[in-house]
């Protein structure tokens, strides 16, 4: 950190010191790198994005610069550089959707949110994207909230459910029987913490 | 086609689907007896019998998978396996539902290979977007090492393995398998430079196998029932059995296993039900938005094997077959396929990154309604500009939506042009 940085805004928390040491005894000794996606992963579960200062002091537990994580982090879709909603809705609009409906999906969630794809809702209940193939196009047209499939679903259905959402509802059991879950959880879900190893 | 009622799909991978909620019910119908005898056998043999099996690799390049296993040195420890799960070929959705109804089929496959090369510590790598089938790994692990099917001396063998789960973060390039390598030891997921291969200089620079989902999911029944029951499967190059991933407009979209080398007319028509609403047929991708050039209705008695879908002068890649009805815009196809080449494009090469942005602003323009006659030529030029000067293989597919369908449906491009905007509406 240099003096122009300052103090960090918002530190990582305590849990997260936790998790990250636990993430990077995953790997060979020498090889913890290989823990930074996962990391990146459960700073975004705190922050809502990667922060500047979250990859700071990831940099600094990985000893690799702040330039080096950001390369990192900002060459994935998934981790985000500004706050998100509770709520990731991502539509995929590839040919096999877009010829079940897709597009009009997306619009009319456009519509309803006030947004365009890549935005998110004044009261940050809900984030719109435009996604490439999420690979389950026997279940087109398909959407997304947090990860979890909904699948032959159409506008007039997907509506209701981020409109529910946007009410701050839960939404209802997607495609594979669960409910989604909201965006940090699944966030930190994604760091593997949960795995065996 | 006049014997649809009679086509059956040819079930191994997708045998136990339904049947094989928690490790109790997978080894109630066989799972881990092809691990348990593996580890009886000699590390050479399961190579050689992976080799007389004539298995390829189900990623899309079709490599011998005993072969692949066969170059990991003997005298250079640690080795790694890594099975790449990053799936996400637009079309393709075989190895997400491998994951999801049969963990342990894929665990046991990958074990196994592992035990050939002989590998302490294998890595699946989970495409990001998959938070489910992540966790019916997670959960499939956890109950493997429970049962002593993972970690220290595996059912007493004296063999110890660990598994890791990685998750990918949303980047298609990883499914190539450097690039994925990459992104595994936590860096951006750019293809390496070969050779050095894999099988030398892979995961932390060690002898690493890669292969893909489908690839470790033949393995058991091939160790279970031996090569020669494999090879009554398919043809003499192509055997098996193989998942195809049928979307689009089709009356019954799904995956369906069928010996290799069937009939694309038998997929689409048969067991997928034809055309969406008695329409006819327009074109069919037969390997995903990467395969190229995409068929017209004249290749449907293509057989679905390598070698015949080269013959027919496209790439089999992973075999997810998109159908596209007579009303269906194929400039419209070849914009969205351009603008998934062009957010996937990692970067690193000039040709790929720009061109594929170049082409799709023209493509766009050709459905906003300011196309020209002469952008056909100037968009070919830019794709040829971009194939076969890039580094790895997705400035090539990328190229692919846009040749391909001025070639093929010039005739759809001139209608753009004369109604000044897109015809279709789909």
């Amino acid at each position: 950190m240099s003096e122009r940085d300052g103090a960090l805004a918002t530190p990582l928390s305590p849990a997260f010191h936790e998790g990250a040491q636990k993430l990077m005894r995953r790997y060979p000794p020498g090889r913890e790198r290989s823990a930074l996606l996962p990391m990146l992963y459960l700073a975004q579960a705190e922050h809502g994005c990667v922060t500047n200062d979250a990859m700071a002091e990831i940099a600094g537990l990985l000893g690799l610069t702040k330039a080096e994580v950001a390369a990192v982090s900002t060459f994935y879709t998934m981790f985000k550089r500004h706050p998100h909603g509770k709520w990731l809705v991502s539509i995929c609009t590839q040919p096999s959707c877009a010829l079940a409906g897709a597009n009009e999906i997306k619009a009319r969630l456009e519509a309803d949110c006030g947004i365009t794809c890549g935005g998110t809702t004044d009261d940050k209940m809900v984030s719109l994207e435009e996604v490439e193939c999420l690979c389950a196009c026997d279940g087109a047209p398909v959407v997304s909230v947090n990860y979890e499939n909904y699948e032959r679903i159409d506008a007039e259905q997907m509506a209701q459910i981020v409109a529910t959402l946007r009410a701050g509802g839960t939404p209802p059991p997607a495609a594979r029987g669960e409910a989604p879950q909201d965006f940090a959880a699944v966030n930190r879900r994604m760091s593997g913490l949960e795995a065996p190893r | 086609m006049s014997e649809t009622a009679t086509l059956q799909e040819t079930k191994v991978l997708t045998a136990r689907y339904g049947s094989v909620d928690s490790i109790d019910g997978a080894i109630a119908n066989g799972s881990y007896k092809a691990l348990r005898k593996a580890l009886g056998m000699s590390t050479d043999e399961v190579i050689e019998t992976i080799k007389a099996s004539g298995l390829r690799g189900r990623g899309g390049a079709g490599f011998p998978t005993g072969t692949k296993w066969g170059f990991i040195p003997k005298d250079v420890r640690p080795s790694y396996l890594v099975c790449n799960a990053d799936e996400g070929e637009p079309g393709t959705f075989k190895d997400r539902e491998l994951m999801e109804r049969d963990p342990h089929q894929l665990i046991e496959g990958m074990a196994i290979g592992a035990y050939a090369i002989g590998c302490n510590e294998m890595y699946i790598y989970v495409r990001g977007e998959f938070a489910y089938a992540a966790r019916v790994l997670e959960r499939a692990a956890a109950e493997a090492y429970e049962k002593g099917w993972l970690g220290k001396d595996i059912q007493g063998s004296g063999f110890d393995l660990d598994f890791v789960i990685q998750r990918g973060a949303g980047a298609y390039i990883c499914g190539e398998e450097t690039a994925l390598l990459e992104s595994l030891e936590g860096r951006r997921g750019q293809p390496r430079l070969r050779p050095p291969f894999p099988a030398t200089h892979g995961l932390y620079a060690k002898p690493t196998v890669v292969n893909n989902v489908e690839t470790f999911a033949c393995v058991p029944h091939i160790i279970n029932n031996g090569p020669d029951w494999f090879r009554g499967y398919g043809t003499e190059k192509s055997p098996g059995t193989k998942i195809f991933c049928v979307s689009g407009d089709v009356e019954r979209p799904g995956n369906y296993e069928v010996n290799f080398s069937t009939p694309a007319r038998d997929l689409i028509e048969g067991f997928a039900g034809g055309v969406k609403g008695g329409k006819k047929l327009k074109a069919f991708t037969p390997g995903g938005a990467s395969s190229t050039p995409f068929f017209g209705p004249d290749k449907l008695d293509t057989n679905m094997d390598w070698e015949s879908v080269m013959a027919a002068g496209s790439l089999l890649g992973t075999g997810a077959m998109i159908v596209f009805a007579e009303d269906a815009c194929m400039v419209r196809a070849a914009l969205r396929y351009t603008q998934f080449y062009a957010h996937e494009s990692c970067g690193k090469c000039t040709p790929c990154r720009e061109g594929t942005y170049w082409i799709e602003r023209s493509l766009r323009r050709f459905e906003e309604g300011g196309g020209r006659e002469e952008d056909l030529a100037i968009m070919v030029d830019v794709a040829g500009n971009i194939g076969g000067r890039s580094f790895c293989a997705l400035g090539d597919f990328a190229t692919a939506p846009v040749t391909s369908t001025v070639n093929l449906w010039r005739d759809e491009y001139m209608a753009h042009i004369k109604n000044k905007g897109c015809p279709f509406g789909r």
